[in-house]
């Protein structure tokens, strides 16, 4: 009987520490919005392992709903292993960006480096995530609902 | 053995709560607050019954004037709202509305809403004639009394009946705005808009006619949203600025918040132009990322947090390592944390910044610029702490950095209103 409660105490004792906030795997459960009207993709061309043009693209053509989201820095980097994705460790640890909302209207390059967070990406396949936020107004003006939205763009360094 | 059993259990329980809270990040808080005005015809069960209990109050506070007025026997006279004429209406009425939970908003003029007001004999007085249950009403403060705007109604009245309503489709009392809408017919002259303008003197007034919307004055709280042609962010504080000898009357927000390259004008959540940022007036880098924007005439800077019922003592402090701060962004609203560093150096907009403060308050995109605030020993007042710039958040870690306001007057230059 001890056995059971210590072999019950040990997987609670695991499954809390992979729970805890340490930056080593951590797993991502970020739902990404593949239906959304906006969407992100690489430049052609300007992938490398240091970084890329990110192109974001806003196809909404209602004048009520406005995409708000951060500054060019504010993403992060997944890495993807046994078909489960995880957050790329930051060689920084607390990397701050400015809490500025931006408007993405139509399409936007935004130059990635991610050198200096996250090094030199080894092989492997990777996504790069970046958050937004969907506001809907009553004719133009007061925000009345807003929904957060996450946009991810996939590739692979080989 | 069952016991055991029992054990595991539980600890099987425990554990998948915390697996399955960690990581999940949560909806951004909505948008609507108790301040906010209903605009839905669809409602819930609560907000019917908050509704009716609201209506039966202020129909008690409108009994209540009226009684007064019989009492008075002076002969009724002038433009009146249910009866009653302006001068039986209570000097610290401003009106009221329903919010988005359906309970009424009692608006109370600002000279009347003292700092402490929910602590007042007039905070008891008016719960006392509403005969409501205080958790079913809030107040909010605001410029105008409802007598004055009676008092604008009965001029525009004249000058319309002069003018036998050409140009005129209708005009009315607008609670949530404190002030009027007036909706005009096309083709009103220039001369008779001056005329509207001169009786509203600086009073909110919404003028439409055709497509054409005109903006009048309005106010600016601490942490309420703005935005600009490019972005999108909060504002900390007044402030004023000696210019050429004259104080310019302003506010302050982040630096990285504005485009230096141009001048800029700022409009608020309701599309009201309330400010313009001159280039010159930030300082983004060192010890302070801020900028002053100069208020558009007539636009008043508030000192209660906007949408929240905190008021800010016009005076800053220096906060030490422990301290318990708030701050109020567009984004995540009004948020609470501890300050972990008071001489912080970081970087971010490739630009180095020393002398910050590190706390670990959450914020997100857009709440950049908006007011950081202390008031450990009182409910309902604050003292300015700094402006909020930037962020980190890392799972449920959360982090952001503030410039502190005393280096936000040396760098731009600019002093808290007198």
């Amino acid at each position: 009987m001890k056995t059971r409660l210590l072999f019950c105490c040990l997987i609670g004792m695991i499954l809390l520490t992979g729970c805890g906030t340490s930056k080593g795997k951590v797993r991502s459960n970020l739902v990404i919005d593949t239906a959304h009207s906006m969407s992100m993709r690489i430049k052609t061309g300007s992938l490398t392992s240091k970084g890329m043009v990110l192109v974001v693209e806003n196809l909404i053509q209602d004048d009520n709903i406005v995409i708000v989201g951060g500054v060019d820095d504010d993403y992060h980097l997944e890495y993807q292993s046994g078909g489960k994705w995880y957050y790329v460790e930051s060689l920084i640890e607390e990397y701050y960006v400015a809490l500025l909302g931006k408007y993405y209207k139509d399409t936007i390059e935004q130059q990635i480096n991610w050198e200096t967070r996250y090094g030199t990406l080894s092989d492997g396949k990777y996504r790069l995530v970046k958050a937004f936020t969907e506001e809907k107004r009553e004719d133009g003006k007061s925000v009345t609902q807003k929904e957060k939205f996450w946009l991810a763009v996939e590739f692979e360094i080989e | 053995m069952k016991k055991y059993k029992y054990i595991s259990l539980i600890m099987i329980l425990i554990i998948l709560f915390f697996a399955t809270g960690d990581a999940t990040i949560e909806k951004p808080v909505s948008a609507t607050d108790k301040y906010d005005i209903n605009r839905s015809d669809i409602v819930s069960e609560r907000f019917t019954e908050n509704q009716e209990n609201a209506s039966l109050a202020i129909t008690n506070f409108f009994n209540y004037c009226l009684l007064k007025q019989k009492e008075s026997k002076d002969e009724v006279k002038g433009y009146t709202v249910d009866g009653v004429s302006r001068e039986y209406f209570p000097e610290y009425y401003g009106g009221n509305y329903i919010n988005v939970f359906g309970n009424v908003v009692f608006e109370i003029v600002e000279e009347y809403y003292t700092k402490e007001f929910e602590r007042s004999e007039l905070y008891y007085e008016i719960i006392d004639i509403l005969n409501i249950d205080p958790n079913n009403i809030c107040f909010r403060p605001v410029k105008a009394s409802y007598a004055y705007l009676i008092e604008k109604m009965e001029e525009l009245g004249k000058l319309f009946g002069d003018l036998q309503w050409k140009d005129i489709t209708g005009y009315g009392i607008d609670d949530y705005n404190n002030g009027l809408f007036i909706e005009l017919k096309n083709g009103i002259s220039e001369e008779r808009l001056e005329a509207i303008k001169t009786i509203m003197n600086g009073i909110y007034c919404d003028l439409s006619y055709g497509d054409c919307e005109i903006k009048e004055t309005s106010s600016l709280s601490p942490g309420e949203d703005v935005y600009s042609s490019t972005a999108l962010y909060s504002v900390a504080f007044p402030a004023e600025k000696i210019v050429n000898g004259e104080h310019v009357i302003g506010y302050v927000t982040a630096g990285h918040c504005v485009d230096d390259t141009t001048d800029q004008f700022i409009y608020t959540n309701s599309n009201i132009c309330i400010g313009e940022y001159h280039t010159g007036n930030r300082s983004l880098g060192g010890n302070a990322d801020a900028a002053f924007f100069e208020l558009t005439a007539g636009v008043t800077p508030f000192y209660r947090v906007y949408s929240d019922t905190t008021f800010i003592i016009n005076e800053n402090r220096v906060l030490s390592q422990g301290s318990v701060v708030k701050k109020r962004g567009r984004t995540t609203g009004v948020t609470s944390g501890t300050v972990k560093s008071t001489s912080y150096s970081a970087s971010y907009c490739n630009t180095s910044f020393t002398d910050m403060v590190n706390t670990n308050m959450h914020g997100e995109n857009g709440d950049s610029g908006g007011i950081v605030y202390t008031n450990p020993n009182s409910i309902d007042s604050a003292y300015i702490a700094g402006i909020l710039c930037a962020g980190y958040t890392w799972l449920f870690i959360n982090r952001s950095i503030y410039t502190k306001a005393g280096n936000v007057f040396t760098s731009l230059d600019v002093q808290l209103i007198d």
